[in-house]
Order: structure tokens, then sequence, then C-alpha cells
């Protein structure tokens, strides 16, 4: 049960993470590009 | 989708002046959506005094509420509740994909059964966490949300039979072994902590939390999206419903102000409640 509920949750924090640095990562290069388009 | 239809579909003119929006979740979804939701917080704000009931907050609460068999009566109640829309859901589920024979239920792309996409998904999503590869193209339900629904679905089936099995003990144990009695105690709180930080965490930032829906995707509330948003987030599914020509059926009219705020106060108060829930379970477990 421990090993079930420490794998899922361990999973899900890496992959929600991983997910989390890469849409800010996209978000700042957006606004980056558009910051530049306006420039 | 003839549910669609009956969700309040609406004027496809009055779209193009203001940008369109597009129906994603039917009046019934929303519905059922919210009962989970408010039973589930019910569920773990009962639940949690119980599992920690040697816990400073919860010996409060319980003083505060008139006691924990008080406390009891109300996870009860939220557990009804929970499992009458669990069986109307299986109930709809079943009668639309068995009797009236509605297409996408149990295989193809608007089902929340997982397929090879979604295994190829997951793959291709981790790949593009680490730059390795493009963006997945997302379809009505990605892999994430119908691990969700099978997480629900799964932990219903479990927590709901282990905790009828305890509340209903002297009938249970007219057939189950008496260890088994002592097995749902613990399957019922392992699991039942595991939904808990799930859903307080996981779900909360994979589906509100993360930059590109921050502070909280509405679509769950409102049952409809931008097209933009649509474009977005389901590129797949927006481009096969264009190229079948059936994107105009699913046009509607942009969420009323009344909707919107009232979906914000409720999921904000949703959310609220979980993070704290969530906080409360945390401090609780490590100080066992």
């Amino acid at each position: 049960m421990n090993l079930l509920l420490i794998s899922v949750l361990t999973f899900f924090l890496i992959h929600t993470v991983l997910w989390l640095i890469r849409s800010r990562y996209d978000q700042i290069r957006k606004r980056a590009a558009e910051g530049g388009k306006h420039a | 989708m003839p549910d669609l239809e009956q969700a309040g579909v609406g004027s496809r003119d009055q779209n193009n002046a203001q940008g369109r929006y597009f129906m994603r979740f039917t009046r019934a979804q929303r519905a059922l959506h919210a009962v989970l939701f408010t039973t589930f917080l019910g569920l773990a704000g009962t639940g949690l005094p119980l599992r920690f009931s040697q816990s400073y907050w919860a010996r409060r609460f319980a003083s505060g509420v008139g006691g924990f068999g008080a406390i009891l009566f109300f996870h009860k109640f939220c557990a009804v509740v929970l499992t009458l829309a669990f069986l109307y859901h299986v109930k709809d589920v079943f009668t639309r994909g068995l009797i009236h024979r509605e297409k996408g239920i149990f295989w193809g792309s608007t089902s929340m059964v997982a397929d090879w996409k979604d295994v190829k998904d997951l793959i291709g999503h981790l790949r593009w966490f680490v730059g390795l590869g493009p963006k997945p193209q997302f379809g009505r339900y990605a892999y994430w949300e119908k691990f969700d629904y099978w997480a629900v679905f799964w932990g219903m089936i479990v927590i709901g039979f282990s905790g009828y099995a305890m509340w209903f003990a002297p009938f249970f144990a007219t057939f189950l072994p008496g260890w088994a009695l002592n097995a749902v105690l613990v399957i019922h709180s392992e699991e039942g902590l595991l939904a808990i930080l799930f859903i307080f965490s996981i779900h909360f930032v994979n589906t509100h939390l993360r930059p590109d829906s921050f502070p909280m995707d509405m679509v769950v509330f409102t049952g409809v999206e931008s097209e933009e948003e649509f474009k977005t987030k389901r590129p797949e599914e927006y481009a096969k419903l264009a190229s079948e020509g059936k994107l105009q059926a699913r046009l509607a009219e942009k969420p009323p102000l009344w909707l919107l705020n009232f979906s914000k106060v409720a999921g904000f108060a949703a959310i609220l409640i979980g993070l704290v829930l969530l906080a409360l379970t945390l401090s609780a477990y490590f100080r066992e």
C-alpha cells in the first residue's frame, strides 16, 4: 500500500514539476518574443 | 453528441463579434463534477480528523462540531451522496454505450478509455518537458485527465467498498473472514490518503495552477472555452472537428458574468479548502 502511494505520488510529482518548469519557460520565451515584436 | 444540444449551445452569429466559444462539458457533466468535488471535500474534511484524531487540529475541530460522532455522521452523509452520483454516472455511461449505442463511449478519440495514443502522448510530453521533442497534440481527453478519471473510478470502488464494509461490519462479517474487516480499515485509510494527496496536489497543479491555466481552468464550471484555448489545449480535437465539419455544432455562447463570478468563488473556495487540508494532512502525517 505504501509502495503504491509513494510510487504514484513520486511519478506525478516529477511529472508536475517538469511540466511547471517547461510551461513557465515557454511563457517567458513567448512574452520575450512578443516584446521584441512590439519594440 | 446529443447532450451538447441540450446543454445550451448558443446562437452562432453572436460569437463572431467577440471571439468564438465552444462547448466542452454538458450541464450534466458539470453537475456531476460539482457533486464530486463538494462531496470529496466533505469526505476529506471529515475523514482526515478521523484518520489523524490524535492531532491538535482534529481534536479542536471535533470539539467545535459536536464530537467525532458528528464528524462520522457527515462523513457517511457525503459518502452516500457520492455513491449515488457514482451509480448515476455508471448507469449513464452504460445506457449511452450499450442501449443507445452512442459511438466513442468505450473506445475511440472521445472515450475515457486509455489507448496507445495516450502512451505515446505521455512519452512525448515527458520528452517535451526536457526539450527533446515537440509538444504532443492532445485530443478531447489527455492522458493525465484519463488517469484522474480512472483514479477516481478505482478509488470510488476501493474506498467505497471498504467504507461500507466498516459501516455495515456485522453484515459483511457474514461472508468475509475476520482479517478482511481489519484489512478494509487499512485500505480505506491509505487509499483515502492517496486520493487526498493526489487531488489536492497533482490534480490541482496539473489542471488549475499550471502557468497556462493559472489561477484556475474555468471550463469545468462554465462548460465552454474560447477558440484560442480550444486550439491551444486540444489541437487534435479541434482539427478533427474542423475537418469533419462538426465545429459549428459545438459553438456556444460566451459564459455570462454571473456564472463566471459564481464559478470563481466556488472554484477558489474549493482550491483553498483543498490546500488547507493538504497542509494539515502533511503536518499530521509526518508527526505520526
